[in-house]
């Protein structure tokens, strides 16, 4: 961890010493935080390397209030003079804001950490060499040119990557927290194609923090061939959808993303105070909204930090507030949103443990972590059962939303005719265009399962593509209007 | 020891370890950013040094990137790296690094630019040049960001590339508010010019007082006239599709089709430009030392070239267009050719359409097919007999990529430098016309 580095013995010092001169020169709260992200990714194509990448991304990063206005500065260069500019870059630039303010920024009162914490792996990313790390891209690829027979196998690209992250924070109300995070990931894109079917195409990704266990115990290999045997069946025997008002179950890894869209990101409080309007953009939600109905006793939705395993982990926020699990929607209620310190402070609030930087180069912002639909009690055959005329989503590529998160639209690509209560012949590309509050008002049932998705989610300027899972179990929607496409 | 040295003593490291070949960009970024929604929400400053290495070994090849000024531990670093590069494949891309070129040194440094990255003047006073613009026209509220960047940059390679630039950009965009109607405009460029600061306010307060009170309408298909902004958002996909990488990695509608193919109709013309000084990412040289260029990747609706660096290249059977990136190409500013139309002409062009001022969130069901989606934001307008009807909200373009740049029917006389959170890439578009486009909303 940071604070042990052999090189930096006094890093903790050095951090402290840079929280008390901002205070000294007229910061009323200031922040330290050195971060380190080591990375290293290997991309490849039909089993052959491309290249191998490493990337040490190490710095600090000072933020400050003063005069109700609020200063980031950052850099790279670890020497007094370099860090005596950096405090004085963060300092003047917020001073030179203040007199635009028209509502002082303040920081809600938190109970801070002091903490050293770290996620073990079971088996580092020493363990093993690059060609180790590269042999998975080559077997997924052999395997995949073993199952692929009735179509052309034109591309299997993949992306391995790891990552350890180190902080260490330090901040003017008392705030310590020590944390190392190891991170990977495998994100791949499978083009299948027919000479006269034409093509499909299938880009995902799998997360998760801990070492290179989690690939063996996620059974990743096997999932993306058995995929791939499931979407040639879909290029060759897929039908068009039906395009009336039927009922719809979507698949876990489309609810996830939908609830990752259009229950985590309207439910940030900062995007809610409009912080984020000419980016990432507003929300749906109003500050005067907490506990108005959006969906059906079904729609409940929780952010959870403290996942093991999960791409989001983390267990301190980058304000040193100790994360937890958060109820944003409950029963279909709207219950609450997720908070920095500031965000709480305008609310009234406590900070729930929210802010999260990328790299040092970035401010803490409002962020997701791991966002999930909580599961309910059916398996997917049981929730099939119960439909007369319907689709099955299992998968998506496409999908967007506006900027207050209201109007959606998933293409599935993976997706499946249900006709009296059995899933029948593949359907192709149907659309599922709809509103947030359809969405979760037309939810009757949930299965059992509960499964996460990883995913880097955009936010902030500059951007930051930060780690996180969206989560869900299958869900049947009834009463739904599907779109098809007319090209 | 100036960066061009350090580069160089970088780039003779790596040989003495034993790579076949090195290239090293040392960069020495400073950044200001005022960000604002209302009142000014954070001012964020950067100093930040990146030392990036290409690294080659029997064709395997190892890209780095560091930031940190230690360069002791980046040559520690190296010997590690030489030891992972004998335990993988040959890269499928492998081609050597050219050999030095002559280049055209560019200038692309304005000291007022400077001033504000250094302190002697205050960025926060420029957003608010701005923001009054759009005040002034109607908006009562505002939100957007204000980047001031000076960057030196120095490139060594083992073939002899030994080069240095100094640059400066400017980036503002704005979103403004007038009651429910809402506008957004930007800017981006090497140099600083108060002009078009106060276009970027001017224009977001007048779309969003245009749009207030809007409605939603019927999808369908409709004909459709789309500002710079979408227009920059989607030559953006384009543009990244145009990398020969992207193509190679299945990731681009480019590669269902080869040159000399009809992609487009005959007003669409789309260029990459790394060498106009004006625009915010011109460079007179790669990342492999070759002379950026305009290349032409679109020539009246015509597929001429994709982007290559000396790696594409040499898989394509071509010559490099001065793009490196030493792996993937990237563009480095797209142009959308004008046309002859007048703006104030646009709505005579629609007898039942749609102007749409800007859009987010483009996405692919298909990057190889094209197949796309892209959501509208801000200002909308109905158009009914070469008139704004009203003003509308909540919908979607549907379409393929390539039958939508067939169905281009119009471009305007003028061109404006966009870039913003969603147009990463910076281009210069004009407003274009096109017909009988599919629009979609939730049902």
């Amino acid at each position: 961890m940071l604070a042990r580095c052999a090189r930096c013995p006094d890093l903790e010092d050095k951090l402290e010493a840079i929280v008390d001169e901002a205070r000294r020169l007229g910061a009323s709260y200031s922040e330290a935080r050195i971060q380190r992200n080591i990375v290293v990714s290997i991309s490849s194509r039909n089993g052959i390397p491309i290249k191998v990448d490493e990337r040490i991304d190490e710095g600090l990063a000072i933020r400050v209030l003063v005069d109700g206005a609020l200063g980031f500065s950052s850099t790279n260069s670890m020497d007094d003079e370099s860090i005596s500019k950096c405090i004085d870059y963060a300092l003047s630039t917020a001073r030179a804001s203040s007199k635009y303010m028209r509502r002082p920024i303040c920081f809600s009162k938190a109970r801070l950490g002091s903490v050293r914490y770290e996620v073990k792996e079971k088996e580092s990313f020493d363990a093993h060499d690059i060609s180790d790390k590269f042999s998975l891209h080559k077997s997924i690829y052999s395997m995949l040119r073993d199952t692929v027979k009735n179509v052309e196998l034109e591309i299997f690209s993949a992306e391995y990557m790891e990552m350890i992250e180190e902080k260490l924070i330090v901040n003017s109300d008392g705030g310590f927290v020590s944390s190392r995070i190891p991170r990977l990931s495998l994100r791949y894109n499978i083009i299948l194609r027919d000479p006269i079917k034409g093509s499909i195409q299938r880009i995902n990704e799998y997360g998760f923090s801990g070492g290179l266990e989690k690939f063996r115990e996620q059974h990743i290999d096997e999932n993306i061939i058995e995929e791939s045997r499931r979407l040639e069946k879909v290029l060759l025997e897929s039908v068009k959808p039906p395009s009336g008002i039927v009922d719809v179950v979507v698949g876990s890894e489309v609810a996830s993303l939908i609830v990752h869209e259009s229950c985590g990101h309207p439910c940030e409080a900062d995007r809610i105070l409009g912080r984020e309007a000419a980016q990432a953009g507003l929300s749906f939600i109003k500050p005067s909204m907490k506990g108005a109905r959006i969906g059906s006793i079904h729609a409940t939705v929780v952010d959870d930090p403290t996942i093991p395993g999960s791409f989001g982990f983390y267990l301190y926020d980058d304000e040193c507030v100790a994360a937890g699990e958060k109820y944003l929607y409950r029963e279909g209620v709207i219950e609450g949103f997720l908070h920095n310190r500031w965000t709480a402070y305008v609310f009234g609030v406590e900070s729930n443990g929210s802010a999260r930087a990328l790299n040092y180069r970035s401010e803490p912002i409002v962020r997701m972590s791991n966002t999930y639909l909580t599961p309910g009690d059916y398996s997917l055959e049981e929730l099939i059962e119960g439909i007369r005329d319907g689709v099955y989503i299992s998968s998506y590529m496409e999908w967007n939303i506006d900027d207050e998160r209201w109007n959606q639209r998933y293409v599935g690509l993976e997706a499946y005719r249900i006709i009296g209560g059995e899933l029948r012949e593949p359907v192709r590309n149907p659309i599922l265009e709809i509103t947030t509050s359809d969405f979760y008002s037309k939810i009757d049932a949930k299965g059992c399962d509960l499964r996460f998705e990883a995913g880097l989610c955009g936010k902030g300027e500059p951007m930051q593509g930060i780690p996180v899972w969206f989560g869900s179990p299958d869900v049947r929607l009834r009463h739904v209007k599907l779109g098809v496409h007319t090209l | 020891m100036s960066i061009l040295e350090t580069s160089k003593s970088l780039v003779r490291e790596g040989l003495r370890i034993g790579f076949d070949e090195t290239a090293c960009k040392l960069v020495y970024d400073r950044m200001v950013m005022v960000k604002f929604s209302g009142e000014p929400t954070v001012t964020q400053s950067w100093a930040d040094v990146c030392v990036h290495m290409y690294l080659a070994k029997n064709g395997r090849i190892i890209l780095c990137d560091y930031r940190t000024l230690d360069v002791e531990r980046v040559k520690h670093r190296l010997i590690d790296l030489y030891r992972s590069a004998s335990s993988i494949e040959a890269s499928s891309i492998y081609a050597p690094l050219p050999e030095p070129r002559r280049i055209n040194p560019l200038h692309l440094v304005d000291e007022r630019i400077v001033d504000l990255v250094e302190g002697r003047r205050n960025p926060i006073d420029y957003a608010w040049i701005m923001i009054e613009e759009a005040v002034d026209e109607g908006a009562d509220n505002y939100a957007g960001i204000l980047l001031a960047k000076s960057s030196s940059k120095a490139l060594a390679t083992s073939e002899g590339v030994e080069l240095q630039e100094d640059s400066t950009e400017f980036e503002c965009y704005l979103r403004a508010f007038s009651r429910d109607g809402v506008g957004q405009w930007s800017y981006g460029g090497r140099m600083l010019d108060e002009c078009n600061v106060r276009e970027v306010g001017r224009r977001a307060g007048v779309y969003a007082y245009l749009s207030r009170n809007p409605e939603p309408i019927e999808p369908g298909v409709y004909d459709v006239a789309l500002s710079p902004m979408v227009v920059g958002n989607i030559v953006n996909v384009i543009g990244e599709m145009a990398s020969a990488l992207q193509v190679y990695l299945g990731l681009s509608f480019l590669s269902r089709f080869k040159p000399g193919d009809r992609v487009a109709s005959e007003i669409v013309s789309i260029e990459d430009d790394g060498m106009t000084n004006s625009l915010p990412r011109s460079t007179s040289f790669d990342d492999e030392g070759m002379p950026t260029r305009i290349t032409t990747i679109i020539s009246g609706g015509v597929f001429e070239s994709l982007l290559h660096n000396s790696k594409t290249a040499s898989k394509f059977n071509t010559e490099s267009t001065g793009n490196a990136g030493w792996v993937r190409p990237e563009p480095w500013n797209l142009k959308f050719k004008p046309g002859d139309l007048g703006e104030d002409e646009l709505p005579s062009t629609l007898s039942d359409g749609l102007i749409l001022t800007n859009n987010w969130y483009t996405r692919l069901q298909s990057y190889v097919d094209g197949l796309f989606s892209t959501v509208t934001r801000d200002a909308a307008f109905r158009v009914r007999d070469g008139k704004i009807e009203k003003a509308i909200k909540g919908l979607r373009i549907t379409g393929k990529l390539h039958e939508f740049l067939s169905s281009i029917e119009h471009a305007t006389d003028r061109c404006y430098q966009i870039k913003w959170w969603e147009v990463e890439t910076p281009v210069l578009a004009p407003y274009i016309v096109a017909r009988g486009i599919h629009v979609s909303k939730p049902m």
